[in-house]
């Protein structure tokens, strides 16, 4: 039985997640902490930074430190799955951090799901998402979007390549004012400007979302993905989570690799995203023949400021004992304390910078 | 009552922008007051401001300690930070642009030397135009680096451009329009999105009836 009492908000959020992976039949990948650096230069796009650490092996082969855990299971696959591959896995990686522009070792742990997926696979990986959220706090918010419905949508209304990186970048933004610059000297149609404006919204319930874009669903392409992202938030409940889940299209513009759905989960209280995966068929179909892949990954630096089981004490009984007090004498006193469920510091004397509930001392 | 932190900038330009949000409905008679406090809050409305240095506003929403806050354009292309720009409140405009000696020319056979205070976005522009240059970051005085020959030219912030014209020097390209925006951190406006965009909504009709 493990004293959830003793672990530290990542360690316990680790814990509780790799017990509902391994609910659902993810197994445990583990790997090594290097990888051959020529792996990630062929992937750069794939990266969210491309400086890695990287050192010569003995043999004389470039190395890198691991930034990332998702090339590196799907590059030991081989180049076919046998059906379909649920894993899980918990490792770190060493990234730079954005906020300070320095290397920083984060603890990640997520799962992937590999080989001829469905529509089942795809919802079941969001539902993890969520449920890992929901697992960390009840107070959570889990922001979904579509990149192929996105896509389809602005190559449907005639978006050009040479204003296509402006207009990603306002999604992105959630600023609409250089695209309105763009709708007045007419370089955007007014049908072009209002699903760019559609885009920048958030959408918490199902018929808001429905609403803003159906005059925009025309092609089989834009139907066959709008109908897609339908059935997985529908798989979902989506509108059953009132409020905590919500479309926001922002996200799609921000992750050039995946295909269909992506995600980014929030927990109240930690102000960078701590959740997110979506699907990613086309990196995947570089590594294997046949199939698509989605998963996810929850990033654990930030849980040590959560403020989630900061305990009032460090220990909660002090046993004062003195050099006359018998070694067996001492402990057989400190088990029975422990034995009430007390946690127990044996001291000559009150310490000064640790908090305590109580002070015994050793009977003589 | 949840309340939304909002970080202003020191200065002339962080009272006007909050007599916009005065005159959006979020007021906080308070901040008037000549006092030592450093936060202010109005706790009908739900709303709390802190003055801090401008360029250090973005850090404050980047790591949420402010829900939103109003940066300028050169500090958002400049550091990059990770949150939504909600709207362009059309104050404090000036321009990102290249300024050298009245007699410069460019010549392309030579690494162009750039003196700034912009690193990140001289870079990004001179990449652009796949021009090979040479920057050098400096903190202050930018005018002089041209003037002693530190420089070829300078990237740097032009308003009237007075200022360079007293040193003899003349704006030559404009790199980007600069103006301050409305910024929100990511992860607030994903549990508090409908009472940042009253917020940002109020704002918005505001500065559109001004500028009408």
């Amino acid at each position: 039985m493990i004293n959830e009492k003793l672990l530290k908000n990542e360690e316990l959020a680790v814990y509780r997640l790799r017990e509902l992976y391994s609910s659902f039949g993810y197994t445990q990948y583990k790997m090594s902490k290097f990888e051959e650096y020529d792996l990630y230069v062929r992937n750069k796009d794939f990266l969210i930074s491309d400086r890695i650490i990287t050192f010569t092996d003995t043999n004389g082969k470039l190395l890198a430190l691991k930034p990332d855990v998702t090339l590196s299971i799907i590059n030991n696959f081989g180049k076919s799955v046998d059906g379909i591959q649920k894993m899980y896995y918990n490792e770190n990686v060493y990234r730079v951090s954005g906020g300070t522009g320095k290397f920083k070792e984060i603890m990640q742990t997520g799962l992937e799901c590999i080989g001829k997926i469905s529509l089942y696979e795809i919802t079941e990986v969001l539902y993890l998402a969520i449920k890992s959220l929901q697992l960390t706090d009840s107070n959570f918010s889990l922001e979904l979007s579509h990149a192929g419905l996105m896509n389809a949508l602005l190559s449907d209304v005639g978006i050009s390549d040479k204003i296509m990186d402006l207009v990603l970048q306002s999604v992105k933004l959630k600023s609409t004012g250089a695209c309105e610059e763009m709708l007045k000297s007419g370089k955007l149609t007014e049908q072009q400007f209002e699903l760019i404006k559609a885009f920048t919204v958030n959408y918490s319930d199902i018929y808001s979302f429905n609403k803003a874009f159906c005059e925009f669903i025309n092609s089989e392409e834009c139907k066959k993905h709008f109908d897609e992202f339908q059935a997985i938030i529908s798989g979902v409940n989506f509108d059953e989570f009132k409020g905590k889940l919500t479309i926001n299209f922002s996200l799609s513009s921000d992750a050039g690799y995946y295909s269909g759905i992506v995600f980014k989960g929030y927990i109240a209280g930690i102000p960078t995203s701590v959740l997110s995966g979506g699907q990613y068929d086309t990196l995947i179909k570089k590594f294997i023949n046949d199939g698509g892949a989605v998963g996810f990954a929850v990033y654990l630096d930030n849980f040590e400021r959560f403020k989630l089981a900061t305990p009032e004490y460090d220990v909660d009984t002090i046993l004062l004992v003195d050099k006359n007090d018998k070694p067996q004498e001492i402990l057989k006193t400190a088990e029975k304390i422990k034995s009430t469920g007390d946690s127990v510091l044996i001291q000559t004397e009150l310490p000064q910078n640790i908090r305590y509930r109580r002070v015994v001392r050793m009977e003589g | 009552m949840e309340f939304i932190n909002v970080a202003l900038p020191k200065g002339r330009l962080g009272e006007k922008v909050y007599d916009i949000f005065e005159k959006a409905g979020f007021e906080c008679p308070s901040i008037k007051e000549n006092s030592r406090k450093l936060t202010f809050e109005n706790s009908e409305k739900g709303i709390r401001y802190f003055w801090v240095k401008p360029s250090d506003v973005a850090i404050y929403v980047e790591r949420g300690a402010a829900d939103i806050g109003v940066a300028g354009k050169d500090i958002l292309l400049e550091y990059e930070p990770d949150v939504y720009e909600l709207l362009d409140l059309h104050m404090g405009v000036c321009r990102m642009a290249v300024a050298a000696p009245e007699n410069f020319r460019d010549d392309k056979s030579k690494t162009l030397k750039v003196a700034t205070k912009f690193s990140n976005i001289a870079s990004n522009y001179y990449a652009g135009l796949c021009r090979d240059i040479d920057i050098i970051h400096l903190n202050g005085s930018i005018e002089l680096a041209p003037i002693l020959g530190l420089s070829d030219v300078i990237v740097d912030i032009v308003e009237t451009g007075k200022t360079l014209l007293e040193n003899g020097l003349v704006p030559f390209e404009t790199i980007v329009p600069i103006s301050a925006r409305l910024i929100s951190n990511k992860a607030s406006y994903s549990f508090k999105a409908n009472k940042i965009n009253e917020i940002k909504n109020a704002m918005e009709e505001y500065v559109r009836n001004k500028n009408d």
